[in-house]
């Protein structure tokens, strides 16, 4: 076999297929224009690119329609601008963009929406600075700092609700089956001492890697220990390959799903594959009511074609309750820290939202998917208080 | 009976995974880095297709024909100015798999999609229910091997082929179009890649970056398989049947792992691949 | 099948090997290039394949010029080559290297009529070609350009290596081609018997040039002989 040197034209093209897909990726970092020194500059940093990039779409709508209530209704007091950067797939783009929306941009506050690594990467920046993060994760609780507020549910949060109401209706044996990752893994020794608690029984419990794709073998296990309801908490496209790989499965007829990681949007996709699935969360895009249809019309105004889903509600909580904190505050870093901490507003909902030692207090949703992969809400129940790996905030 | 089945659709679906990849790594001595893109780009055709109310194995063909048609414009692009320098054509190829990735992204944006739920019905086997879907994906990998199997030894193409392998100058010398067959072959890689996206799209989740997980065990088992169609059934049997097996007796976190490392312990043994070609 | 060379200088990146080459093989005419090692008559073949992209000169088949064309190409004009080095599918079987001799179908009296002068080949169809004797690797590259039905016969030392009396088949399968069809023939040999049997023209070779030109008869012998001598 000929063994011969890079030629020029090799090289070149080379070059123009990186340089082509470089600029295709580096054209996400935009920012709003016509800032003035008396703007209060936010920095967005979400997954992009690489897998995390499916959440992508509807958190930056929930911004975006934030951003214009926030200054449409000068609910800060001074006008807020944005810059937004991509998180990339690991901890060191993270740390990268990070830096950059800090050191470069200057941005006084970082509403981030990336998973547990990258948020810890982008936190040791901010931290020292005393530049608040709000948050959607908080490594399922694990991740405290004084700066930091986590917006999402913690495990706990999530979990008990749809535990109490399917043990209510007589399932009492559960499969617990989960991505082999930190928050699946809280998450399920959280609900299983609940369980035990309330009489139900664990019939089993095993993992997978993130990444597989192949669920057959796992299924056949959760089949084969008759359980009442399976326990599924694995993460973005394993969870739809495993919904999708469960449902064409003919053993796995009767066995109720629970999957509180299951988008809407995924879903959706879903369709009837979904269809029986449980899920609790703090927004559905079905839930009844003017509030939300003001919230949707107000979400599709700012550009999203799809329904808004948790991902955007959340990411427009964010930037609310960052407005209340300046408004009160003002800018300086530390007061707005402190002024998060003690956040009280109404969501779009309606309902309250409060921030209580860095984490949210909200009324959490049960909802079930229809043959169509949408969501019917089954039940509202109050707000349960967070129970945090981390203790104390450091 | 049921772990038999598991283990055998996952050889299955491993094997149509991997068809195209081992075909053009066989034939051209690429590696092509951008399988995954083709198989986005036949996932995203059978998405449009279903999403026109066309139906799902309508949907499969033209997925085939749209990963072909953008195989040909790579090839003729990138590929073909690349061949013989195999550091090059992976980073090349590794490029294009991103442009691939973010032209669906502009395309079709991040959310998931769907290509609808074929044959959701179960097929007794021995008297366990099986999936039917599963099932029918074992056959078309059968067929496509035994398929590509006969074409090889039995054809004039297959031949061709098989001089290329062996000697290319030699078979200039007897008058084949080398450059032809390597941009058709390229093509034919990608239009499997491409059906094996369409396919693998009623189980998997559909987004810009497709299929991305699905490879590493296709690499694995393309290395394994060396040159030869009979090295590659059986790296797909050896890595789908560990993979199952020690998920279902062990534990599954490990069960990557474990194919990784008798991956690399075969490879040392065999470092052709598995094939029974003598040195 | 006419080829005809004017003026061909090629070689190997800088390395010019072929100084000017002027050569013609006449229609049905056989023609031998001989030369000592190292002279470039293997070069020559290669160039004339199309294997050696010529930096100036030209190369005509039948009045078509092919200079610079691909050999894939050439070899479509009707032209069979053994080369010397490498000629068979050392990994394919004997019967996959007889199919590759030709693109269409192979008629089968034709296939008869060539296999009779090798009936060793008859009997290892399904035997891998590497693992045949180098002696019967060379016979097969023979068959295999027979099969071709070409115009023109292109074969790099096809005796070397060959016992007397395979030599004498060798001789007779390439006379019986040139009567039967008309081949034109174009050998690089060191043998000059199998040459003098063959041939009607021998042309020498040396430094990548001809230099010298014989017709091929019982009396250029020893003039040969003399020419090779070291
Ligand atoms: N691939 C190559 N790269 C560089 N030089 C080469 C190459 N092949 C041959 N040569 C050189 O070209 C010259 C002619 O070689 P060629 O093979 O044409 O000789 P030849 O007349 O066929 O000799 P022989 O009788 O030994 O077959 C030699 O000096 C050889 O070293
Ligand atoms: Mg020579």
């Amino acid at each position: 076999m000929a063994h011969s040197t890079p030629t020029r034209r090799t090289l070149a093209a080379l070059t123009a297929t990186c340089t082509t897909a470089g600029l295709m990726l580096s054209a996400c970092g935009t920012s709003s224009p016509e800032a003035s020194t008396s703007d209060y500059k936010v920095g967005v940093l979400l997954q992009l690119s690489g897998a995390g990039s499916v959440y992508a779409d509807s958190a930056q709508a929930g911004t975006k329609a934030a951003l214009q209530d926030v200054n449409s209704s000068k609910k800060a007091g001074v006008r807020f601008t944005s810059v937004v950067a991509d998180a990339g797939a690991d901890a060191q783009s993270a740390t990268t963009a990070c830096s950059r929306l800090i050191q470069q941009d200057k941005v006084k506050a970082l509403v981030v929406f990336v998973p547990g690594p990258q948020l810890l990467a982008c936190n040791t920046l901010a931290k020292r600075q005393n530049i608040p993060i709000l948050s959607l994760s908080s490594g399922a609780g694990n991740i405290c700092a004084t700066n930091l507020t986590g917006f999402g549910l913690v495990p706990n949060q999530q979990t008990l609700p749809v535990l109490d109401d399917l043990i209510a209706q007589g399932k009492k044996k559960w499969y617990f089956f989960g991505a082999d990752y930190s928050t699946p893994k809280t998450t399920i020794s959280i609900a299983k001492p609940y369980l035990a608690s309330k009489g139900g029984t664990t019939v089993g419990e095993s993992y997978e890697p993130m990444g597989t794709t192949d669920y057959s073998q796992d299924i056949t296990k959760i089949v084969n220990a008759h359980p009442d309801v399976a326990f599924l908490n694995v993460i973005g496209n394993d969870d739809v390959a495993l919904e999708k790989q469960w449902a064409a499965d003919p053993r796995t007829k009767g066995i109720t799903r629970v999957d509180i990681l299951l988008g809407e949007g995924p879903a959706k996709a879903l369709g009837s594959a979904a269809s029986g699935i449980w899920s609790s969360n703090v927004y559905f895009s079905s839930i009844p009511g003017s509030d939300n249809d003001t919230f949707k019309s107000q979400i599709q105004a700012a550009g999203l074609k799809d329904s808004p889903d948790i991902n955007t509600y959340v990411s427009y909580l964010q930037v609310e309750a960052l407005a209340s904190a300046v408004k009160s505050a003002g800018a300086d870093g530390p007061k707005v820290i402190s002024a998060l901490g003690k956040t009280d507003i109404t969501g779009p909902l309606g309902s309250q939202f409060q921030i209580r030692s860095g984490f949210s207090y909200q009324p959490v949703y049960l909802a079930q998917a229809q043959a169509d992969g949408s969501f019917a809400i089954q039940k509202k129940s109050d707000p349960v208080d967070p129970k945090l790996a981390c203790s104390s905030a450091s | 009976m049921t772990l038999l089945l598991d283990v055998l659709t996952s050889i299955g679906i491993l094997t149509i995974v991997v068809l195209g990849l081992a075909i053009v790594l066989g034939v051209l001595d690429v590696i092509n880095l951008a399988h995954t893109g083709f198989m986005g780009i036949g996932v995203y055709a059978a998405v449009v297709a279903h999403e026109h109310g066309w139906p799902f194995w309508l949907g499969v063909v033209v997925a085939a024909i749209a990963a072909a048609v953008a195989g040909l414009v790579v090839e003729v692009l990138v590929i073909r100015r690349l061949y013989d320098r195999p550091l090059e054509t992976i980073l090349a190829t590794w490029g294009i798999s991103l442009i691939i990735v973010q032209l669906i992204t502009l395309a079709f944006g991040h959310n998931n999609r769907a290509v609808g739920q074929p044959l959701a019905t179960a097929t007794s086997v021995f008297g366990t229910p099986y999936s039917t879907y599963r099932l029918v994906l074992v056959i078309i990998a059968a067929v496509l091997v035994v398929g590509l199997a006969l074409l090889i030894r039995f054809t004039r193409v297959g031949l061709t082929v098989r001089m290329i392998q062996a000697n290319q100058d030699l078979a200039r010398g007897l008058g084949i179009r080398v450059s032809f067959l390597r941009a058709s072959t390229f093509v034919v890689g990608c239009a499997l890649a491409g059906f094996a996206g369409a396919l693998l799209g009623p189980t998997q989740a559909i987004n810009p970056n497709y299929a991305v997980s699905l490879v590493a065990t296709a690499f694995l088992a393309v290395l394994l398989a060396g040159r030869h169609l009979s090295g590659l059934v059986l790296g797909c049997v050896i890595l789908g049947a560990v993979q199952v097996l020690f998920a279902r007796w062990a534990n599954p976190v490990y069960s990557s792992a474990v194919v990784v490392g008798v991956a690399v312990v075969l490879l040392r043994i065999f470092p052709e691949g598995l094939t029974w070609r003598r040195a | 099948m006419r080829l005809e060379t004017r003026g061909v200088v090629a070689g190997y990146g800088s390395a010019t090997v072929l100084r000017g080459v002027d050569l013609t093989v006449g229609d049905g005419e056989a023609v031998a290039v001989v030369g000592r090692n190292g002279m470039g008559k293997t070069t020559l073949l290669k160039t004339l394949l199309g294997y050696l992209r010529p930096t100036s000169g030209s190369i005509q088949l039948d009045g078509v010029d092919i200079t610079g064309s691909l050999p894939e190409r050439i070899v479509r004009h009707g032209v069979a080559y053994g080369p010397q080095d490498e000629p068979v599918f050392a990994h394919l079987s004997v019967e996959d290297n007889l199919q590759a001799a030709r693109i269409g179908r192979i008629d089968a009296a034709r296939r008869e009529q060539v296999l009779a002068f090798f009936p060793v080949l008859g009997t290892r169809l399904r035997q891998r070609a590497g693992t045949l004797s180098g002696g019967e690797q060379k016979m097969l590259v023979l068959a295999r350009a027979l099969l071709a039905e070409p115009g023109l016969i292109v074969l790099d030392e096809i005796t070397a290596g060959l016992q007397p009396s395979m030599v004498n088949t060798v001789v007779t399968a390439l006379n019986w081609e040139r009567e039967q069809r008309g081949t034109s023939v174009l050998l690089v040999e060191q043998n000059i018997d199998a040459v003098l049997g063959i041939c009607d023209r021998v042309a020498v070779m040396k430094l990548g040039q001809l230099v010298a030109e014989e017709k091929a008869t019982k009396d250029a012998r020893d003039q040969l002989m003399l020419l090779l001598a070291p």
